[in-house]
């Protein structure tokens, strides 16, 4: 069993995984489309697992590469419904980029065409590097260093500039004229 | 268990020629001239390819070489062999001949006729299975541009650039399936297989070995023999598929890969041959001051890729490949031949891991295994052309033999990724492996010692010394055939 932790989260990778109460409890809790999983309880996985634990020794969420080939790895990243929106996505993401890193993958895929909530969770990986259709292959390069957005209030971008100066005209609100809007990059 | 056991005869061969269009600008025998709208996008893309030949294909300045040019796709036939400039090559899309009877051989659709467009449930899978084989033929390219400059003879670079041609032929292939089947976003993905180049920082190949560098003429003939062979498996199975044309694709692909794999046997095997004159010469080991390479720096190679081939499969369980051979995208090796139901819901078969440092077995379902079956045809057929070095040095007299090393020895990806492995495969831990690895693996001292025995012989009929010459030529021409004219910018 490796260990590696940061942030109070700690990451562990399975030995043998198998289908048991923490993956029912988080994997099969989440939203219908969200994973493909078929598996009887105490069934052993494919793939390659790692349970994210939060100080208490809970596990709050799982990462998984499936990799097809020597090159890119499927990703399978659950967070517990309790612990959403608290950075252990973000977590489990950098870990599972740094152990495909280890195993010379190139490029992380993931796909999310059946999921119930696709346009957020689409969103929210298209902000961590991933590029691709909402109904077709996502990827992103691993080892790139992907800001992840910080936690906690941001200040309102009409204090990021002054706008009286803007000679475009590109102040907020103004966005569809600006042409500054990265849509892919979510930088507003 | 042996493939034999598990596959019967071969299938007759079948099949009428059936003749390429060579009048169109993109030679195929798809009639592309019935659909304008397929032939403009393609005719849009050609320049693209031409552009990222000339800037990422082979280095050396030629005049024209003698290459083999597809004109048919029957049995008998079906390519032409002539002097032609490699910018001039014709580049196009050819298919085995559709079978109108053809069904679907495994997984959840067996039975059912072969699909002759995409389903839209499977169109990203099958979209997402092109764009990595695809990806995988530029890259050798890539990866082999600079070798010409050190072939050691004509006929070695004529070998190479029939190689590289051939390779952007595939890459011709799937691009039009991408452009034929996919829209808009396949030909996204056409446009980014030449966007995406071997060892680039940012925008990598997309499988490991393929990033690599091709480092000296002996690592290509590693290359040809096993990273291509992987080609050829890969290629196997999506031959097998549900989705027509991407079977009769890949079918012709494998015609060609044959060479590729003739390239890598006979390299690789006339390296030995010379290096055990010497041995057998000199009543010992050879060395790189003998002028050869060395027995066990070839054997280092011979480790590195396999290895790194051997992570091309993926892991051995794979939730993934195991979807795929249900929805009837992917098949296995002889799918047709193989003795089971072909749908595999209740088989398992035995897998090996490491547990408590040491190898163990544990029974695992097969279909989510299909990774590791494919993988272990491949280990059966890469044996074959280390039994046929090994007849080498049997023949000079000397008791040394190459073997491939263990599954589990440097791998990165699967059951074994986390381990160490010696050769032997012998489980080995951390310490151990740091002190050794350089044992089994080429150095950079090795490489750099390698690349210096790699000077160019471009004299009809010479060989350089490290490497014996060849029984016969290509297409029952002599060895001392003008196979490649430089230009006179290469031959300065």
């Amino acid at each position: 069993m490796t260990q590696d932790s940061a942030g109070g989260l700690t990451w562990t990778r399975e030995e043998r995984p198998l289908w048991d109460a923490d993956k029912v409890r988080i994997i099969g809790g989440a939203p219908a489309g969200a994973f493909v999983v078929s598996f009887a309880d105490g069934e052993e996985l494919p793939g390659e697992w790692w349970a994210a634990r939060d100080g208490g020794g809970d596990v709050v969420g799982y990462g998984r590469l499936d990799t097809t080939w020597g090159g890119d790895a499927e990703i399978l990243l659950a967070v517990a419904s309790d612990r959403q929106a608290r950075g252990v996505g973000s977590f489990i993401l950098d870990r599972l980029d740094g152990e495909a890193r280890t195993r010379g993958i190139n490029y992380l895929r993931n796909r999310i065409r059946e999921h119930a909530e696709r346009d957020t969770v689409h969103d929210w990986l298209v902000v961590r590097g991933f590029r691709g259709p909402v109904d077709g292959d996502l990827s992103r390069r691993v080892g790139v260093e992907w800001s992840t957005p910080t936690r906690g209030p941001s200040r309102p971008a009409a204090e990021r500039y002054d706008v009286a100066d803007d000679p475009a005209g590109q102040a907020p609100g103004h966005e569809e004229q600006g042409g500054y809007v990265d849509v892919d990059e979510h930088r507003y | 268990m042996t493939v034999d056991d598990r596959t019967g005869p071969a299938p007759v061969p079948s099949g009428p020629l059936s003749k390429i269009d060579y009048s169109e600008r993109i030679p195929n025998n798809v009639n592309l001239a019935d659909d304008r709208r397929l032939q403009r996008a393609l005719e849009g893309w050609q320049p693209k390819f031409l552009d990222w030949w000339k800037e990422l294909g082979p280095a050396l300045p030629t005049k024209d070489v003698y290459l083999r040019t597809a004109i048919a796709v029957g049995r008998d036939g079906w390519a032409h062999f002539d002097h032609v400039p490699m910018e001039e090559y014709r580049w196009g899309i050819f298919l085995a001949e559709a079978d109108p009877d053809r069904t679907v051989s495994f997984g959840k659709h067996k039975g059912q006729p072969a699909w002759q467009e995409v389903p839209g449930e499977h169109r990203a899978d099958l979209m997402r299975l092109i764009v990595v084989q695809g990806d995988t033929e530029p890259a050798s390219v890539e990866q082999q541009r600079v070798l010409g400059a050190t072939a050691p003879s004509i006929y070695d670079m004529r070998n190479l650039f029939q190689v590289n041609v051939e390779e952007g032929r595939h890459l011709w292939a799937m691009v039009y399936l991408l452009h034929a089947y996919f829209g808009r976003e396949g030909r996204e993905e056409a446009e980014q297989l030449l966007k995406r180049n071997s060892g680039d920082i940012d925008s990598p190949r997309i499988l490991g070995a393929f990033n690599e560098e091709t480092t000296d003429w002996l690592q290509f003939f590693m290359f040809t023999y096993f990273t291509d062979r992987d080609g050829k498996y890969q290629l196997g199975t999506l031959k097998e598929s549900a989705f027509d044309p991407l079977a009769r694709t890949c079918e012709f692909m494998l015609k060609e890969e044959a060479h590729h794999m003739f390239v890598g046997t006979t390299g690789v095997q006339r390296t030995v041959e010379r290096t055990a004159e010497v041995m057998k010469a000199k009543g010992g080991d050879a060395t790189f001051e003998d002028g050869v390479i060395p027995l066990d720096v070839i054997q280092k190679y011979l480790n590195f890729q396999f290895s790194v081939s051997m992570d091309l499969f993926g892991s051995e369980q794979s939730t993934n490949a195991g979807n795929y051979y249900s929805s009837g995208l992917k098949g296995r090796w002889q799918e047709t031949r193989r003795k089971d139901d072909h749908v595999l819901l209740e088989d398992t078969r035995e897998m090996n891991y490491i547990e408590d440092g040491e190898i163990k077995q544990k029974t695992v379902p097969m279909l989510s295994a299909l990774n590791l079956d494919l993988r272990d045809e491949y280990v059966a057929d890469c044996a074959n052309g280390v039994r046929r070095w090994n007849q080498e040095l049997e023949d000079a007299g000397l008791d040394e033999r190459l073997f491939l090393p263990h599954e589990g020895f440097n791998r990165r990806v699967g059951a074994y990724s986390t381990h160490h492995v010696s050769p032997e495969g012998e489980v080995i831990d951390a310490a151990t492996w740091d002190s050794k690895h350089t044992d089994w693996l080429p150095t950079a001292a090795d490489r750099q010692a390698v690349a210096d025995l790699m000077v160019p012989v471009y004299e009809y009929g010479k060989f350089a010394d490290w490497i014996a010459a060849p029984k016969t030529g290509i297409n029952d021409q002599p060895v001392e055939f003008d196979y490649v004219h430089l230009a006179e910018e290469g031959v300065a």
